[in-house]
């Protein structure tokens, strides 16, 4: 680039001295005021760009190609090309993982996202006294280890634990049962989990982002004859778009990556009933010795969430733009 | 705005009863613990005489005290790295324009939603004979440390970043103006009034950190002193829970407390970090 | 050798628009400049060029002899008041005045005598420096954005409507102050503002600009006596000088519907399509005997009674605006009609084609 500056400042023969400066710019960078950081800018990315390369992005590219090949972390590699890929559309178990999935997501994003607006929506008529005190407790799942919430949910779910104590206690002797052995009820009762782990978050969220909707709309709306359930319609939900949008990538995102909950609860039992993708990774890596099946099954992995999470967002994006 | 007195009350109900429950499992593991292995625990196990006994059996059987050490120096390594790193990376995209960087930056941003799932399986591999240096690192806590900083500041560098936008820009000319350098004017100007930006980032990354299963489950199950509170505590409820459930659900409060501790002091950082980013998003 | 000088600059952006069209301007050393206009104008544009906080298309700018077109702003020895401050926030008014001395490695002593008098000049009290400037209020955070210019003994200032930010009663005050100032430290002055009084009672030249042009430049009464065109007579001047566009009718008189304007010898020479201007101070309430154009019929639209003078904006014919000033405070009511007439000497004549003035009168 500095070549290419010097060459436009001199004048091309025939022209009067001084006319190369008045000559267009031709340098082909933004047009930078004088002095601005210019590519020393990649002095400072390059540390994180570093560390987030090698141990990213690197190791990402790395799984893709182990996905190419047959192999059980021991002996030598066989090349198979896309066989695992076309193995893994037909895996029944992988497939049943997939929808496992699906459910999950429905508890860790669907239902807290509406329950955090219907509470939402009862709030917004009067101003929250002591909110930091709700929030405090509403915040905590969030933060407790995924280890720590499976020891609790299995106490809660156990034979003699606390949920079945309460159901025989209120006389709902009949629902009784081994809640995380059930064929049934495990991948629900993982799904509860995770509505508990992310509900605060959205209720949270939504909350906040509700005080910063200027309180006259709602006065317009008001004075312009809505109801509650309009003024809901009309404008929290608008307003809270931002926030939803937000929720809905976070959630998704934890209920896509519950490894930890599943691991140390059910661990895909009882009979893979709450078989997840991540779970299924990792027994084919580390149990079943089928490593290139593995990082396919990573990889497909990863391109759901990525198509996930950009999906709610181009959905977001459109529209706020309609 | 008028509501209801009924209204307000059950309003408040509402929220009283979800707060209660947000707070309730790690209340029951509390009680639980709370008992002594001897005691008939059923249900909601209310401790009518509290005894720590089965915390101190967890603490030592569970050699938690290695474990925590691992947790801490794991975390506060991340911590202090990405840190670091991403006050450059958020600089550079936040206040200056170079090659490349709308197509470099939206590959940071792809790090935030990354799954561990996703890298795991050649970490393993590589780690065990690391290519050019032909050592292993498994077991160690680099075998932690080095990918979480990787990850971390991918979220580092679009935290940074937003700050950094968010300061007037005629306050980096004025700076430009007086005769600072690049990294005068983030050194002597922007760093110091970053310093909220940086607490919230640092308190989310440690937590972050701290609480990660996956890796420590691949990376360094094959050494007790390298073991994460969290993977030792998974190891401690695989092996001891049908025996005594007090002495589990104590090791698993005893997990939890540093953070809940950390939380309940610095409170508003988190709560800033979770909420800005809906905003920045 | 703190002459700037501006040779064509040009600045033109990604999507083709002209902010800075060709500019050319010499400021003296010493000079106060002020470079006036309407928002969009370009004069914001054009003083961060000169400051180096812009990239320069084409052209080049010189500051004394050197040429600065491609020079990083701290080597350009020039000192800027932003609109904002641009205030340190975490130091100290006294690390804030000292910052730019600090970095090019003044000792401390120097540094710390230099800050104390600099302080004393712009009248903020010794209390203060110690402060950070999220405790001061607006005017003393101007006086420090001031302050930090004045340290460093610049080549040039160059101010962004720093002024903007003020109510109006500090505004005026602090006007004189800055005017006062910078006689006493000599130091050449670009000043934007988008206020015309401002720049008339501040300027030893003022340039009007528009879109990216100057319009005209020269000392304020003679921008004001003799504007060379109508942009730059209807800006400068409150209220704002009346114009009317009027074409030849029979004889020296030029007309707009019913309206009839007699203008003497001169009107052999001038083209069919005029436009005339009339400053408010020209325009009077009808006196028989007065050496007035008219009488004129005017509807009147509104009345601004300041007092001193009275405003009454008139409206002849349904659609030729006029501001007449009348002494002292006078009622009038909307609506009614009133005779006025014109001062034949002062009126400005416009070509009605290219806008551009031709004589007054």
């Amino acid at each position: 680039m500095a070549a290419v500056g010097s060459t436009a400042d001199e004048a091309a023969p025939g022209e009067t001295p001084g006319a190369a400066s008045r000559r267009p710019s031709r340098r082909r960078d933004r047009a930078l005021a004088p002095g601005v950081p210019r590519n020393i800018g990649w002095l400072y990315v390059l540390p994180g760009l570093l560390f987030y390369g090698l141990f990213t992005l690197a190791p990402m590219i790395h799984t893709v190609y182990y996905s190419l090949f047959s192999w059980d972390g021991l002996t030598g590699k066989t090349w198979v090309g896309i066989a695992n890929y076309s193995e893994a559309i037909r895996d029944h178990d992988l497939i049943w993982s997939f929808i496992h999935s699906g459910v999950l997501i429905v508890f860790y994003a669907v239902i807290p996202v509406v329950l955090g607006l219907l509470l939402t929506a009862a709030l917004t008529r009067f101003v929250v006294r002591g909110f930091r005190f709700f929030r405090t407790a509403l915040f905590l799942p969030q933060l407790i280890a995924g280890v720590v919430v499976a020891q609790a949910w299995t106490w809660i779910y156990a034979d003699d634990g606390p949920l079945n104590e309460f159901l025989r206690l209120v006389g709902l002797d009949s629902w009784v049962r081994p809640w995380l052995g059930d064929f049934t009820w495990a991948l629900p009762s993982l799904g509860v989990i995770g509505t508990w782990v992310t509900y605060g978050l959205c209720m949270v969220l939504f909350i906040s982002g509700v005080q910063k909707i200027p309180a006259t709309l709602y006065e317009a709306a008001r004075v312009d004859g809505a109801g509650p359930l309009r003024e809901f319609f009309i404008v929290t939900l608008p307003g809270l778009r931002g926030e939803i949008l937000v929720a809905l990538v976070l959630t998704t995102i934890n209920a896509l990556r519950s490894f930890d909950i599943v691991y140390n609860t059910t661990a895909g039992g009882p009979g893979g009933t709450t078989l997840v993708p991540s779970m299924y990774m990792y027994q084919n890596a580390f149990l079943y010795n089928r490593v290139g099946y593995a990082a396919a099954v990573a990889t497909i992995l990863a391109v759901v969430i990525f198509v996930l999470a950009g999906l709610v967002l181009r959905v977001g994006d459109r529209s706020e733009a309609a | 705005m008028t509501a209801g007195r009924l209204e307000r009350i059950g309003s408040y109900g509402v929220l009283a009863a979800f707060a209660f429950l947000a707070i309730y499992p790690i209340l029951s593991i509390l009680f639980l613990a709370l008992h002594t292995k001897t005691d008939l625990v059923t249900g909601f196990a209310f401790p009518l005489h509290p005894d720590l006994s089965s915390f101190k059996a967890a603490w030592t059987e569970g050699h938690f005290a290695t474990g925590f050490k691992s947790s801490f120096i794991v975390a506060a390594t991340v911590t202090a790295v990405s840190a670091v790193l991403s006050i450059g990376t958020g600089y550079a995209f936040g206040t200056m324009r170079f090659f490349g960087d709308s197509i470099l930056f939206p590959i940071f941003l792809l790090g935030i939603i990354f799954p561990y799932e996703a890298t795991v399986i050649p970490l393993y591999y590589d780690f065990q004979d690391v290519p050019l240096l032909h050592i292993n690192l498994l077991n160690t806590y680099w075998a932690l440390i080095l990918p979480q900083i990787g990850q971390s500041v991918a979220f580092g560098t679009f935290w940074m970043r937003a700050f950094f936008r968010s300061v007037p820009p005629s306050l980096v000319e004025a700076a430009r103006i007086d005769g600072a350098s690049s990294f005068g004017v983030l050194w002597r100007v922007l760093v110091p009034q970053a310093r909220p930006a940086v607490m919230t980032l640092s308190v989310l990354v440690f937590v972050y950190t701290w609480n990660e299963f996956l890796l420590a489950l691949v990376l360094v199950s094959g050494s007790e002193s390298h073991q994460t509170a969290p993977l030792g505590l998974s190891f401690f409820a695989g092996a001891a829970r049908a025996g005594d459930p007090t002495k589990v659900a104590a090791a698993a409060v005893l997990v939890a407390m540093p953070i809940v501790f950390v939380y309940l002091f610095l409170q508003r950082h988190f709560v800033r970090g979770m909420l800005a980013g809906a905003l920045k998003e | 050798m703190g002459e700037i000088r501006l040779d064509a600059a040009t600045k033109v952006y990604a999507n083709g628009v002209r902010a800075v069209d060709s500019v050319e301007l010499t400021i003296a050393d010493g000079e106060f400049m002020v470079l006036v206009g309407p928002s969009g104008c370009g004069k914001s544009t054009l003083l961060r060029m000169i400051a180096g906080l812009e990239h320069v298309t084409e052209g080049r700018i010189l500051i004394g002899d050197t040429d600065v077109t491609s020079m990083q702003p701290r080597l350009r020895d020039i000192a800027m008041v932003f609109q904002d401050y641009a205030l340190y926030p975490q130091m100290t008014v006294r690390e804030n005045l000292g910052f730019a001395l600090k970095l090019r490695r003044v000792p401390k002593q120097q540094r710390e005598a230099r800050v104390v008098e600099v302080a004393k000049i712009l009248g903020l009290d010794e209390t203060l420096l110690d402060r950070k400037p999220g405790l001061l209020s607006g005017g003393q955070r101007q006086r420090v954005a001031m302050g930090r210019a004045v340290v460093r003994q610049p080549a040039a200032f160059l101010m962004d409507e720093p002024l903007s930010n003020l109510d109006a009663k500090l505004r005026a005050q602090t006007r004189g102050e800055i005017k006062r100032l910078q006689r006493t430290v000599n130091t050449t002055t670009v000043y934007v503002t988008h206020d015309q009084v401002e720049a008339m009672t501040m300027g030893d030249r003022i340039a009007v600009m528009s879109d990216g042009r100057i319009e005209q430049v020269g000392a304020p009464d003679t921008v004001y006596s003799r504007p060379a065109n109508t942009f730059v007579a209807a800006f400068i001047g409150s209220p704002a000088m009346a114009l009317v566009e009027m074409s030849r009718a029979e004889g020296d008189t030029f007309a707009r519907g019913g309206l009839r304007f007699p203008l003497g010898d001169i009107a052999a020479s001038l083209p069919e399509e005029i436009v005339v201007g009339v400053r408010p101070e020209l325009c009077r309430l009808w006196a028989d005997g007065a050496d007035l154009v008219g009488p004129f019929d005017g509807t009147i639209d509104y009345v601004e009674s300041l007092g001193r003078e009275t405003f009454i904006g008139v409206t002849v014919e349904g659609d030729a605006g006029f501001v007449i000033e009348a002494e002292g405070s006078l009622r009038a009511t909307i609506g009614e009609t009133v005779s006025f007439g014109v001062a034949r000497r002062g009126i400005h004549l416009f070509d009605g084609g290219t806008r551009a003035a031709i004589a007054t009168l």
